[in-house]
C-alpha cells in the first residue's frame, strides 16, 4: 500500500494541466471501467448520480450522515462514502461500485453468499465494497484487521460474525491457497 | 440539499480571493463529512446556509506528511487516514497517530483532513440531532437541554456565554443579570453591585416597581420557577444606597463640558447618571417641586417609597449632578438652554391629558392629575364610590390608591381582562384587594346629577361591549352592543388613559406636520446638540425603557461632545465568555425565593406602607443559587486538537503561524480562532525529546463513528527516570481543548507509577462542574489521564 510520504507531492492535476472552473456542472466519472460524460447540479451526492442517475442500484443511502457505510464505493483506492461526496466534486476520478465487483466475479461474492452474510442484504454492498478495498491493499488481514476495516458498516439483521469468515475465505482465495468453488460469473 | 453554487479553486490565492469576494455566505468544503451532514440535515437556519462552497481539494500541494527540522510537517488536505497508517508519524508520533486512527470511522479517515478535523465545530447532541428545530441558546433561543438533561457529549467543567443571555436579551435595558448573580454566589457584593451599576444606576427603583421581563423570560422558568431576579435586584439597589458614598461617585475627571436635562424622570435620571460617570457637567431642570418625574408623581407610594426615591435621586446628586426644580421649560427657556450649555437632553415625559371620547368630558378627572394630588395631601375618600375608566397600569395604580385612601374604586374596561395592558401581577393585586372590575364596559356621557352643581354626584352612562376582529394592536377590537346602555352613579370620575408628551415648547422644526418629532431612532438626535428620550419620545412606557433610552442617549450625547461619532461609546457586544460557573444546586428543583409581602388586610391600610419586603442576604445568595447562569454547554470533539496541544504543535495558516493551545481557544459558535478567509495550510509538530513519550486515549461508545465522551493526550519527558516536563491535554470536556494544569505540575520531579499517576489524575479533575446528568464523565477523565500517564513512563 503506497503511503503518502512516499509520493510527495500527493495531488497533481487529475485530467487536464490547464485549470478551469468546475462549477460549470459537466463531469467525467470512470465508474467500473466506463467512461461517463455528465451534467451534474452542485448540490447532487455521488450516491445519487450512481444510483438514480446512472441506475447502478446496488450503492443504498441509508443514513445519509455518515454512519452506516451502506453508500460506500472505491473512489481512487479509497474506500469512500458516496451519499458525503459531491459529484461535482469526482470529475476525473475512478469509481469502483459492487456492480464492477460483482462483474469481475470477485471471490468476496461467493463466499458472501456462502456465509449467509446476509439477512435483508440491504446493507451488504457496502459491506463487500468496504471489505474489496481492504483486499486491495491488504491480500491477508487478520481478523482484527478485519474489525477495524469493516467497524464503519453496519448491519441492522445482525450479520457480523458471517462477513469476518466470508472475508477471510475470498482473501484466502485471492491468495491462491484455496480454490474457490462454483465460482461463476455474476452478470 | 438545497442547492448551493460550487467552485473548484486550484491555488491558495485563488480560495482567499474567493473567500474575501463571497463573505459570510460561502463556505470551504474539502473533506466534507461534517459540512454535508450540516446541510443534509437541516442543522444550519435559513440565513447560516451557505450560498458557495468554494472546493479546495484540488488545491496541489496541501496533502502530505514531511519530516522537517527533526519535526513533522503535516498538510491541511492530508486524509486521517494517511496520518494514522504512515510509519514515521507510527515510530515518532504514537499520539498522533492513535488519534488520526480513532477518529470517526474507516470511510471518514479516507475523507476526512487534518485541517477539517481541527476546525471542526463544537458539538452539542442536541444542536447536531437531524432536523433540530427547537432554538437552544447556541442557534439564538433561550434554553440548554443539557444542563438538566443528556449531557453525554457536553462540559464538565462549565459553559461558555453565548451572545446574550434570555434574560439580558428580554430586558429593554439589557441589564447583564448572570455575572452579577455569579458575583453574589462568590459572595462578592460590591462586585455584583457594580456590575449592576453599569448598566442600570436606579436599581432600588427598577428592583421594585419594573415589569421584569426578564423573569417571564428566565429559562428556569421551563424548568421550575423563574429566578427572581427584581427581588435580588431590590436587596443590591438597597445595598447600594446604603452606602452611596462608595458607588456613586464623581468622575476622575472633568470634561469641561455642560449638558442641561431637561426632566427628572428616569429616563433625564438616567442620563444625568451616566452624563456624570463621563465627566460632563450636568444640570436637571425639573418642572415639578420635587425630582422625579412619574417616579415621584405617577407611581404610588405603597410601590415606591418616597424615602427610597429621595435617597436614590440624593445618591446621584453626590456624584455632582445639579437638580433645579419648580423650572418650567417654554420656548424661552428653552432657546436660553440650548445656547448656555454644548448639549440638552429632553426627557419632558409624557402627561399632556387627552380625551376619553365621553361627552361631559370635562367632569372627569385625569389619573395622572389625581395621583399628583394625592402626592401632595393624600386627603381621606372615605366611602366615595370611584369610576375609573382604563386597563393600563395607570388605572391599576388609581385604583390601588382608591381603596388605600378608603374609596370603592370600580375600573371599567372595554376589552376583557385577557388584553389589559396592565401587568397580569399589578391586576391580581388590585382583585385580591377588593378592586371591582367592570369588563367589556365603555363609558360615553358624563353628567353632574341633580342639583349639587359641580360637588354633585356623577352620572356616568356606559355601554357594554364585545369582542369583534383584532385591530392594528392584534388586540380584538370591541365592539358597542346596541342598547345595552346603563347609569351609575359615582362620587368622581377617573380617565386613567394614555397620556401623550407635550412639545408646545419645542422649536416648530423638530415637529413634523402631523405633530410628531423629527428624531433620529438610534441616536435620539433631534438636532445638532438637542437630544431627547424615554415617554417624551415614545409615548407612555416603562421606567426600565426610560432607564435605556436615558443611558443610550447619554452615550450618544458623551460621544458628540468628544467629536465623535455616537457609536464609538456604545458598549461592546459581550464576547463569549468561557468557564462560566454556576452552582451544582442549580439544576435541581429549587423553590424560588419567597418574597415577603404584607396580607391584604394590612396592606390597604395606609397609602405608604410598602407592600414588598426586601430579602436578607442568605436569601439573596440562595436565589443566586439557583440561576443556571445561562451557557452553552457544546465541546470541542477534535481528536487531533488534543494531541497537538500536548506535542507543542503550531497551525500554519494563509496569515500567521499559531500555536495549537492559542488556535483553539475562542469558544462555542466558532471553535478556532480563524478570521474569515484565513485558510489552515498545514500543521507543525517539533520534535519532540529523546526520552518524550507520548500517548492518546478516547472513550467513546462504539469504535465506529462516535464522538468521544472524552479523549486525551499525552506528552511526558523523563530524566534519570523522573519527570521533567509533563504536557496533559483533555478535550470533549469543555468548550476549548484544555490542559490540566494540575496534573502537569504534581508530576514533575516524580517517577511515574500507579499511585503517581492517580494523584496527578486526581489534581487534574479541579475546577468541574459537571452538568446534572455528566457527572459520570469526571470518572472517565480522570482514568484516561492517569492511563495516558502511565503509557508515557519509560
Amino acid at each position: 500500500m503506497p503511503h503518502i510520504g512516499d509520493k510527495q507531492p500527493v495531488s497533481q492535476p487529475v485530467s487536464e494541466p490547464v485549470p478551469r472552473p468546475v462549477s460549470l456542472g459537466t463531469v467525467t466519472l470512470t465508474v467500473n471501467g466506463e467512461v461517463h460524460e455528465l451534467i451534474v447540479e452542485p448540490q447532487w451526492t455521488l450516491q445519487y448520480v450512481l444510483h438514480d442517475k446512472l441506475g447502478l442500484i446496488g450503492t443504498k443511502e441509508f443514513c445519509g450522515e455518515g454512519a452506516c457505510g451502506a453508500c460506500t464505493v472505491i473512489l481512487e483506492g479509497r474506500p469512500v462514502l458516496s451519499c458525503l461526496m459531491l459529484a461535482i466534486e469526482c470529475d476525473g476520478k475512478n469509481i469502483e461500485t459492487i456492480e464492477g465487483i460483482a462483474r469481475a466475479n470477485h471471490p468476496l461474492i461467493e463466499a458472501y453468499i456462502k456465509h449467509s452474510c446476509m439477512q435483508c442484504g440491504f446493507c451488504t454492498p457496502g459491506f463487500v465494497v468496504t471489505a474489496k478495498a481492504l483486499l486491495d491493499r491488504n491480500p491477508d488481514p487478520s481478523i482484527e484487521e478485519i474489525k477495524e476495516a469493516m467497524v464503519g458498516n453496519l448491519c441492522r439483521c445482525g450479520t457480523y460474525p458471517a462477513h469476518i469468515r466470508a472475508i477471510e475465505e475470498a482473501a484466502a482465495i485471492l491468495r491462491g491457497v484455496l480454490v474457490a468453488q462454483g465460482g461463476e460469473g455474476r452478470d | 440539499m438545497k442547492k448551493f453554487k460550487h467552485l473548484t479553486v486550484r491555488t491558495v490565492e485563488e480560495a482567499t480571493s474567493v473567500l474575501a469576494e463571497h463573505g459570510k455566505s460561502a463556505r470551504v468544503i474539502a473533506g466534507g463529512t461534517d459540512l454535508l451532514g450540516e446541510l443534509k440535515d437541516s442543522i444550519l437556519r435559513d440565513d447560516d446556509y451557505p450560498e458557495v462552497l468554494v472546493n479546495i481539494k484540488e488545491i496541489p500541494g496541501l496533502e502530505h506528511i514531511t519530516a522537517q527540522d527533526g519535526g513533522l510537517r503535516v498538510g491541511a488536505l492530508t486524509r486521517l487516514e494517511d496520518v494514522a497508517t504512515h510509519p514515521l508519524v507510527r515510530e515518532k508520533y504514537p499520539a498522533l497517530a492513535e488519534a488520526a486512527k480513532r477518529t470517526a470511522s474507516p470511510h471518514i479517515r479516507e475523507m476526512g483532513t487534518v485541517a477539517g478535523n481541527l476546525c471542526q465545530n463544537n458539538r452539542c447532541w442536541y444542536y447536531w440531532v437531524p432536523d433540530n428545530l427547537f432554538d437552544c441558546l447556541r442557534k439564538g433561543g433561550r434554553a440548554c437541554y443539557a444542563v438538566t438533561g443528556d449531557a453525554r457529549y457536553h462540559s464538565i467543567f462549565g459553559a461558555a456565554r453565548v451572545e446574550t443571555t434570555a434574560c439580558s436579551r428580554a430586558c429593554p435595558n439589557h441589564i447583564d443579570i448572570a455575572p452579577y448573580l455569579a458575583d453574589i454566589r462568590r459572595g462578592e457584593l460590591t462586585t455584583a453591585a457594580r456590575t449592576l451599576l453599569r448598566s442600570n444606576p436606579l436599581p432600588a427603583i427598577t428592583g421594585r416597581v419594573c415589569p421584569h421581563w426578564c423573569e417571564q423570560e428566565c429559562a428556569r422558568g421551563e424548568f421550575d420557577q423563574a429566578v427572581a431576579v427584581r427581588a435580588v435586584e431590590r436587596f443590591l439597589g438597597d445595598h447600594v444606597l446604603d452606602r452611596a458614598a462608595e458607588f456613586y461617585l464623581a468622575p476622575a475627571a472633568e470634561s469641561g463640558k455642560r449638558v442641561a436635562v431637561v426632566g427628572s424622570g428616569p429616563a433625564g435620571l438616567s442620563a444625568a447618571y451616566y452624563l456624570r460617570q463621563a465627566g460632563h457637567a450636568v444640570m436637571v431642570f425639573e418642572r415639578m417641586p420635587e425630582v422625579g418625574g412619574m417616579l415621584a408623581y405617577g407611581i404610588p407610594p405603597y410601590r415606591l417609597p418616597r424615602e427610597i426615591l429621595k435617597r436614590q435621586v440624593e445618591a446621584i446628586a453626590g456624584t455632582g449632578v445639579e437638580f433645579t426644580t419648580g423650572v418650567e421649560v417654554d420656548a424661552e427657556k428653552f432657546g436660553a438652554l440650548e445656547r448656555d450649555f454644548d448639549a440638552v437632553f429632553v426627557a419632558g415625559g409624557a402627561s399632556k391629558q387627552t380625551d376619553v371620547g365621553v361627552s361631559g368630558e370635562e367632569c372627569l378627572l385625569s389619573g395622572t392629575e389625581f395621583l399628583h394630588q394625592v402626592y401632595e395631601r393624600p386627603e381621606s375618600m372615605a366611602g366615595k364610590v370611584v369610576g375609573v375608566i382604563g386597563g393600563g397600569n395607570t388605572a391599576i395604580d388609581v385604583a390601588r390608591t382608591l381603596l388605600r385612601l378608603g374609596a370603592k374604586p370600580i375600573i371599567y374596561y372595554r376589552r376583557t381582562k385577557d388584553e389589559m395592558p396592565a401587568l397580569d401581577e399589578e391586576i391580581a393585586k388590585a382583585e385580591e384587594e377588593g378592586v371591582v372590575f367592570q369588563f367589556l364596559t365603555q363609558p360615553v356621557a358624563a353628567g353632574v346629577a341633580g342639583a349639587g352643581g359641580a360637588a354633585g354626584p356623577i352620572e356616568l352612562t356606559c355601554c357594554r361591549m364585545e369582542l369583534g376582529e383584532p385591530d392594528e394592536s392584534g388586540r380584538p377590537r370591541p365592539v358597542r352592543v346596541e342598547g345595552s346602555e346603563f347609569s351609575v352613579s359615582c362620587d368622581v370620575v377617573i380617565k386613567a388613559i394614555v397620556e401623550r408628551p407635550d412639545y408646545s415648547f419645542l422649536p416648530p422644526e423638530f415637529v413634523d406636520q402631523r405633530g410628531r418629532l423629527r428624531i433620529d431612532p438610534e441616536t435620539g438626535r433631534l438636532a445638532d446638540k438637542v437630544f431627547a428620550g424615554g415617554d417624551f419620545v415614545t409615548g407612555p412606557a416603562t421606567v426600565a425603557e426610560a432607564i435605556a433610552a436615558g443611558k443610550q442617549a447619554a452615550a450618544a450625547i458623551d460621544g458628540h461632545l468628544r467629536g465623535g461619532r455616537a457609536e464609538e461609546s456604545r458598549e461592546a457586544a459581550p464576547v463569549c465568555v468561557l468557564g462560566e460557573s454556576f452552582s451544582a444546586a442549580c439544576m435541581l428543583p429549587f423553590e424560588r425565593v419567597e418574597v415577603p409581602e404584607l396580607p391584604v388586610e394590612e396592606r390597604v391600610g395606609a397609602l405608604d406602607r410598602e407592600e414588598v419586603g426586601t430579602l436578607d442576604t442568605s436569601s439573596v445568595t440562595r436565589e443566586a443559587e439557583r440561576c443556571f447562569n445561562c451557557g452553552c454547554v457544546a465541546v470541542n470533539s477534535s481528536d487531533l486538537a488534543p494531541v497537538l496541544v500536548a506535542l507543542g504543535g503550531r497551525i500554519k495558516t494563509t496569515e500567521r503561524e499559531i500555536g495549537a493551545e492559542e488556535f483553539f481557544t475562542v469558544g462555542v459558535n466558532t471553535s478556532t480562532v480563524l478570521r474569515p478567509g484565513e485558510l489552515v495550510l498545514g500543521v507543525e509538530i517539533p520534535e519532540p525529546a529523546p526520552s518524550t513519550k507520548s500517548s492518546f486515549l478516547k472513550f467513546a461508545l462504539r469504535k465506529s463513528i462516535d464522538f468521544p465522551i472524552v479523549n486525551v493526550a499525552a506528552a511526558i519527558t523523563c530524566e534519570d527516570g523522573a519527570v521533567s516536563s509533563a504536557r496533559i491535554c483533555l478535550n470533549s470536556v469543555f468548550g476549548v481543548p484544555l490542559r490540566v494544569a494540575g496534573a502537569e505540575q504534581y508530576l514533575v520531579g516524580k517517577v511515574i507509577d500507579e499511585p503517581t499517576a492517580e494523584a496527578a489524575a486526581d489534581a487534574s479533575m479541579e475546577g468541574t462542574v459537571p452538568l446534572l446528568n455528566n457527572r459520570y464523565k469526571i470518572q472517565i477523565a480522570r482514568t484516561l489521564v492517569k492511563r495516558a500517564i502511565l503509557a508515557c513512563a519509560p
